[in-house]
């Protein structure tokens, strides 16, 4: 099919009022649990999975790539007005976000956030129309050794999401791939971890897992500290964005966009880096670099096309390799596999109607925030008003019915709370989720293709260095395997200087 | 206690984890062929590679307790700069909620996904003391119901009924 036909035939999967409605209700969704303080954008494509079930294939991926993006905009709010970001992608935000809410001009740093969320998200979309089919068509030619290194490349994501501390990153990405063990064997049919027991056979249901994981512990944190106080909420304020500051930031707007776009197709780098380094750019090169800290309006473009040019361009490697850029996108894929899709290069030759579907949808979506984001500035105040006491509650009943429906399983309830307390228990250690979840997605696909590579040589390892693309990806491996040790060691000798200078003083003050 | 010694504990935690696996569950829950000639091959092989991963990362976590320099007001546990009454009572409220999650699982046969939620429901807000308990049990009414009627009649779920309580 060429590439008008498969655009026509898309043109009929969205041009449907189901379709729009979906899209619509998703990016409201996205924007307001993002900006509530304690929700995440995590939290809300996870908790609206369960309701795609009933909808055709690209109504109900539509309805999650809607709360994704509706979400990472919604965190900027909260960011601007309390201080308090609502998504980890918005803390660049608040740097001058909130300064400017202090001066009274909150309507106007929230009215650049959207208008620069909303055009690094069209690029971001543009960039991803563009790159993904290539990048497919060039996958088709992977065979299993190939897509053994890739996704071995790829478990590399869990150093972007581990957080503070990457040994604990490591552990809890160990206990994720332990866990994906479970079930049957994918060669020989024979046991493993599963104690004969009929729910164990296909091994853990994922949507369980990730809700237990990301949705549980948030309601056992809040049963722990149910009187959490709110921040302050800043007055909108009666100036708004103009014309002329949006075209004075434009070219903050566009780096940065690039930058979320280009940082956001390598799997595990996220959206809170993609926004710092737009920020730091910005910075270093605006003539009014001294304002930036204090209320600059353009530092608040610039992280936000940061943190949104990242949206688009975390489906590249989704769509075209099969591989999650992110944790949200994570969870995207279970949402293809729940309707029976598999993404990956694949995907683009036998269900290509969906896949150009979705870039309709996307660029579509990029219009609704504008509209949706401009209605909930104006609305927040209600928003954050929300009381947690009926909210987190309401959360948990909601997983109950969602996971339940998956397989109509009351065990897969009782994995969702096993798996929660066990998230409550590393959210008590610091040792974060994500990792875990990551693993226990690729574990699977990591062990398959490593095997299906051992069963095709015969048990030899010469396989796994057959073409330049294997070479390609044990090399890159290497190379941020490299560059993680000089980032600790860099870490662990600046820990010295500051120890050294922390004891030096204390001797002065003795003295 | 300092954040640092909570990773001693947790490392281990892991290593004896990861011994029990290579002694203990391995061996007895996974059942491996006996034609298969090549370990590389065996079921055996990723659960093992695992367990000395979870080993060699828990003894990082103790030799990065020893080797890296304390940090400059090095962290402490935030849940222990609480005063002793609220770790009792956020303790208290983590133990109920347990047994309500057991009960919601029990429940559920005899009484039904609907009742059972919004029973949880109630006892969750009595739990964390819900200042609006009115609106809190409007919420425990409608929301059990509310799903019940998209799951079951737009997705197609067979939501258990109950004994007590049936919805159309």
């Amino acid at each position: 099919m060429s590439l008008l036909d498969n655009f026509s035939a898309a043109w009929a999967l969205v041009a449907n009022l189901e379709s729009f409605l979906a899209l619509f209700g998703g990016v409201i969704i996205g924007v307001v649990a993002g900006a509530i303080p304690g929700m995440s954008a995590t939290m809300a494509v996870a908790l609206t999975l369960p309701f795609t079930f009933a909808l055709q294939p690209i109504t109900g991926i539509l309805l999650l790539l809607g709360v994704y993006k509706g979400g990472i905009f919604g965190g900027s709010i909260p960011a601007i007005l309390i201080k308090t970001p609502g998504t980890p992608a918005s803390s660049a935000t608040v740097l001058d976000g909130y300064p400017m809410a202090e001066k009274g001009q909150a309507g106007k740093a929230l009215g650049m956030a959207l208008y620069a969320s909303c055009t690094a998200d069209l690029i971001s979309n543009l960039s991803l129309i563009m790159l993904a089919g290539w990048l497919a068509s060039f996958a088709l030619s992977f065979g299993p050794p190939e897509f053994f290194t890739l996704i071995l490349f790829s478990l590399t994501i869990i150093a972007g999401v581990s957080g503070d501390s990457l040994l604990k990153g490591l552990l809890s990405a160990a206990f994720g791939l332990l866990l994906a063990t479970v079930g049957l064997d994918l060669v020989y049919g024979t046991n493993r971890f599963n104690f004969n027991d009929a729910n164990l056979m296909g091994g853990l249901n994922f949507i369980a897992v990730l809700i237990g994981l990301f949705a549980i512990p948030e309601f056992l944190a809040y049963v722990w500290q149910p009187r959490g106080g709110k921040g302050d909420v800043r007055a909108l304020g009666e100036q708004h964005v103009t014309f002329a500051e949006y075209r004075r930031s434009f070219v903050s707007i566009i780096r940065g966009s690039f930058i979320g776009v280009f940082l956001g197709a390598i799997p595990g780098i996220g959206a809170a880096p993609a926004a710092f380094l737009s920020y730091s750019e910005a910075r270093r090169r605006s003539p009014n670099k001294k304002n930036f800290g204090k209320g600059e309006i353009e530092g608040v473009a610039a992280s936000e096309a940061g943190n949104n040019g990242v949206a688009g361009a975390t489906l590249i490697p989704l769509l075209a390799l099969g591989v999650p850029g992110d944790v949200i996108t994570a969870i995207i894929i279970g949402a293809f596999m729940v309707h029976g899709l598999q993404p990956g290069p694949m995907m683009f030759v036998a269900n290509a109607n969906i896949i150009y579907a979705l870039f309709i949808g996307l660029i579509l979506s990029s219009v609704l925030l504008l509209v949706v984001g401009s209605v909930a500035i104006r609305l927040f105040r209600y928003i954050v008003d929300v009381p947690r006491s009926v909210l987190m509650p309401s959360v948990l009943i909601l997983c109950v019915y969602g996971v339940f429906a998956v397989n109509n399983s009351v065990f897969d309830v009782i994995v969702m709370f096993a798996l929660g307390w066990l998230g409550y228990f590393m959210l008590r250690n610091d040792i974060p989720a994500a990792p875990f979840l990551i693993a226990f997605i690729l574990g699977p696909l990591l062990e398959d293709n490593f095997r299906q590579s051992m069963l095709m040589s015969n048990g030899g390892a010469a396989i796994l260095f057959r073409s330049y693309i294997t070479w390609f990806f044990w090399v890159a491996t290497a190379l941020t395997i490299l560059a993680l040790i000089r980032s600790t060691l860099k870490q662990h000798a600046e820990n010295k200087g500051a120890q050294g200078a922390q004891t030096a003083q204390a001797a002065g003050n003795e003295e | 206690m300092p954040i640092k010694h909570k990773d001693v504990w947790l490392g281990i935690g892991s290593i004896l984890f990861g011994v029990m696996l290579l002694v203990y569950a391995i061996p007895e829950f996974i059942s491996a062929p006996s034609n298969v000639r090549k370990l590389v091959l065996s079921p055996l092989l990723w659960p093992t590679i695992v367990a000395w991963l979870i080993i060699i990362l828990g003894g990082g976590l103790i030799a990065s307790h020893y080797l890296t320099p304390a940090e400059a007001g090095e962290q402490v546990d935030p849940s222990l700069l609480e005063s002793w009454e609220d770790r009792l009572f956020g303790w208290v409220r983590l133990g109920a909620s347990a047994l309500i999650m057991i009960g919601l699982i029990v429940t559920m046969p005899y009484l039904g996904m609907v009742l059972a939620s919004g029973l949880a429901f109630i006892l969750f807000s009595v739990v964390i003391t819900a200042p609006r308990p009115i609106l809190s049990l409007i919420v425990a009414i409608a929301l059990p119901v509310v799903l019940y009627f998209f799951f079951a009649h737009v997705a197609g779920v067979s939501v258990p009924q109950g004994r007590f309580l049936t919805l159309p």
